[in-house]
């Protein structure tokens, strides 16, 4: 059996009277994709921060048994700084070789130039570039992408979807949350559709395809419809 | 932008500098005398001492400045008009003083401008005097004995500050020897003769010479003959 | 290297590339020789007129430092969600807040020693201008004064870290902070004042005890008798200075541990 990259048990988080996140369960393992898909307010962020250490859950646990990373849903970076920069801090603090941050930028195919100027000058789309290279900076085994591809039009996310399917190959694990039911069914190998904090249904794919999406978009449209 | 809009610009801007030059020399309003009833009361020094917080040696830098404003706005007055600024002129040296009690500016203005410009020779003599506890300098009260001695006539205050500023460590001869002839013509020769022999102990031997001068020139008078 | 030194380092030239730092510290390396002009109109004491100024603005551009780049920045941080990619590089949170700490604090330095450079030769042209008026070694003096000066600002900053462990953005940070600094900057003279005969008499005691605990919990950001002294050269006991340094550092590093408590038990956005 491959290994457990994370493994979540009976998480929950409240906020006085509000339980955001409702005993989640969940387990990732090498070269495994699991996508979180819900609603606006179904808690998919809080369980994602709540798996981080950003958040503090109220109960349950939380296992990492990889190296990690992270990409948020509005990446707020040192504007002052450049790409390059940002992502030669990365490779100093986990001491990973300097040729990781040029090589995460390729990957992500933001240009020589740009990489060298400060992040101010930037657009939402190479912002979010350079986020998700911090992200795959140094091939860490599992990558939590909170909405990756906002900001990117058609083109860029193909070419992001194409890259996150070769680190999967490679053996990467991806937790990914997403508005975008078309992109998610590209990459994951299951779903678990969230509302009200709870997992309220977890679904299987097989082969990836567009009647597999459209399947998808009416059960979530039917599980936030209940909840609402 | 084509180049008539340019020149439309730089001769509208060409045209507002001059209004400014022309309105700002042609604004100036003469400062009227503060209300007469400025005193100067305890409780003020706390405020301005909270105000001027960390930094209370500068708050002394700024009543010298305003020292010289109300010099400056006072000579624009007639003669019997000028001590309408007189209260406020006090008030700053006190407020300068209490701020910063080691700056000397603050002894020299209390002389040349409290006592002989505003006649305040009370005042005067009482701030010079506060020079004691903080400089070593002899001269503030040299200056406050010579003015206790010629325009208040009050000879045991002078002669007590003479005795002060001769102990200070820089007293020259000059301050030597004002106290002893006020000492003196107010209690003889032999008190003189005392005073200058009780310099010699807390002296630099530079000073010896003048010391021991000034003892023989006493001697030698006639009014001291056979009492010494 | 330490994930905070890494830290450390990032954070120095974050800020160092920020327009405002370079403008603050090409402003600075001429404004000592601007001061000149006003210092030229005192009298006898020129020298620690002088001083006197320059300790003014060194207060001035601390306090611009803090509020204007070290508070926005910590504030992008946290309000905006900033340290979330610190955080999950992954760094904990003590690590990720003295790292930030320390690049605030270091990234100060290179406009104190511009500030420092220029000042020290101003302070020898005034001498050769103004000989007698200027009293020599007052370059040495000044730097002494700038040294002892800078420690409240980093227990400020301190505070800063402190308030922004719990605020939720830059406008309470900065209400806060700027509330601190009013009561640091005006309570030590009323204290001050309050200890003198005749103040005693007349306020009721329970007035100084309350100001005194506000002043206890407080940064003590006075320094005043400190500059006074030093403007004109009056020598500072060595016990004195020694119990400032460790008064300053240990309340530093006191704020800086409840902040990172405070911090680790918050939930981040």
């Amino acid at each position: 059996m491959r290994p457990e990259y994370l493994a979540v048990n009976k998480l929950s988080k409240q906020y006085g009277n509000n339980l955001v996140v409702k005993e989640v369960d969940l387990v990732i393992r090498r070269g495994e994709a699991i996508g979180l898909l819900g609603a606006n307010g179904a808690g998919k962020s809080t369980l994602i921060k709540s798996i981080l250490g950003l958040v503090h859950s109220s109960q349950g646990s939380v296992e990492i048994n990889a190296s990690s990373s992270y990409l948020p849903e509005q990446p707020q970076m040192p504007i002052s700084l450049s790409a390059l920069s940002l992502l030669k801090f990365k490779c100093k603090t986990n001491r990973l070789p300097p040729s990781s941050a040029q090589q995460a930028l390729d990957d992500v195919q933001l240009s020589k130039q740009v990489r060298n100027q400060a992040m101010r000058e930037y657009s939402k789309g190479m912002r979010q570039r350079t986020s998700l290279a911090l992200a795959l900076c140094g091939e860490p085994q599992l990558i939590i992408l909170d909405e990756p591809m906002s900001g990117l039009d058609a083109l860029g996310r193909a070419e992001i979807l194409q890259l996150l399917q070769q680190r999967k190959s490679a053996g990467t694990a991806f937790l990914m949350s997403s508005h975008i039911v078309s992109d998610m069914v590209q990459l994951c190998d299951r779903v678990l559709i969230m509302a009200s904090g709870r997992v309220c249904e977890t679904v299987e794919l097989h082969d990836h395809s567009l009647e597999e999406a459209k399947d998808l978009e009416v059960r979530l449209a039917q599980w936030s419809h209940r909840h609402e | 932008m084509k180049s008539h809009s340019i020149s439309g610009y730089i001769a509208l801007s060409l045209l507002l500098l001059v209004s400014i030059h022309w309105a700002r020399s042609n604004s100036h309003i003469n400062q009227s005398p503060p209300p007469h009833h400025i005193t100067w009361t305890e409780n003020q020094m706390y405020w301005h001492k909270a105000l001027a917080g960390a930094v209370p040696a500068i708050a002394a830098d700024l009543a010298v400045l305003n020292i010289f404003n109300i010099y400056a706005q006072s000579q624009k007055e007639d003669i019997s008009n000028r001590s309408l600024w007189w209260p406020q002129l006090y008030t700053e040296i006190r407020r300068g003083q209490a701020m910063d009690p080691y700056f000397r500016d603050i002894y020299r203005l209390t002389e040349g401008l409290l006592a002989f410009e505003a006649g305040k020779m009370e005042q005067a003599v009482e701030i010079l005097a506060m020079s004691e506890q903080r400089l070593n300098s002899s001269d503030p009260l040299l200056a406050a004995s010579f003015i206790a001695f010629q325009e208040l006539k009050d000879s045991n205050l002078a002669i007590s500050l003479a005795k002060r500023a001769s102990a200070k460590p820089d007293a020259t001869n000059l301050a030597i020897g004002f106290s002893s002839s006020l000492i003196q013509k107010k209690n003889g020769c032999k008190l003189a003769l005392d005073f200058l022999k009780s310099r010699l102990d807390g002296m630099p031997p530079k000073y010896h010479k003048g010391i021991f001068l000034r003892i023989e020139r006493l001697k030698k008078k006639d009014e001291c003959k056979g009492l010494i | 290297m330490s994930k905070s030194l890494s830290l450390l380092l990032f954070s120095m030239k974050e800020i160092s590339n920020q327009r405002i730092y370079q403008t603050l510290l090409a402003i600075l390396i001429i404004i000592p020789w601007l001061l000149l002009i006003p210092t030229s109109l005192f009298m006898m004491d020129l020298g620690k007129v002088f001083m006197d100024m320059l300790f003014t603005f060194l207060h001035l551009w601390l306090l611009i430092y803090i509020f204007f780049l070290a508070a926005p920045l910590l504030a992008r941080d946290i309000e905006m969600g900033t340290c979330n990619m610190f955080l999950t590089l992954p760094m904990s949170r003590a690590e990720y807040l003295w790292g930030r700490y320390a690049g605030v604090v270091a990234t100060i330095l290179p406009i104190l020693l511009a500030y420092l450079i220029s000042a020290v030769l101003a302070f020898e042209f005034a001498e050769r201008t103004w000989p007698g008026y200027v009293l020599s070694g007052s370059g040495v003096q000044f730097t002494y004064g700038v040294l002892l000066i800078l420690l409240p600002y980093l227990a400020l900053t301190a505070v800063l870290f402190f308030i922004a462990s719990t605020a939720t953005g830059l406008s309470e940070t900065t209400v806060f902070l700027f509330s601190v600094w009013l009561l640091c900057w005006s309570i030590p003279p009323v204290l001050g004042a309050m200890q003198e005969q005749n103040v005693a008499a007349k306020n009721p005691p329970w007035i100084e005890s309350i100001l005194q605990f506000i002043n206890q919990l407080l940064p003590d950001i006075s320094s005043s008798q400190i500059s006074l002294h030093l403007a004109h050269h009056i020598p500072l006991e060595n016990m004195a200075v020694i119990a400032y340094c460790i008064e300053h550092l240990a309340y530093s590093s006191l704020i800086m541990i409840v902040a990172v408590l405070l911090f680790q038990r918050r939930d981040l956005g």
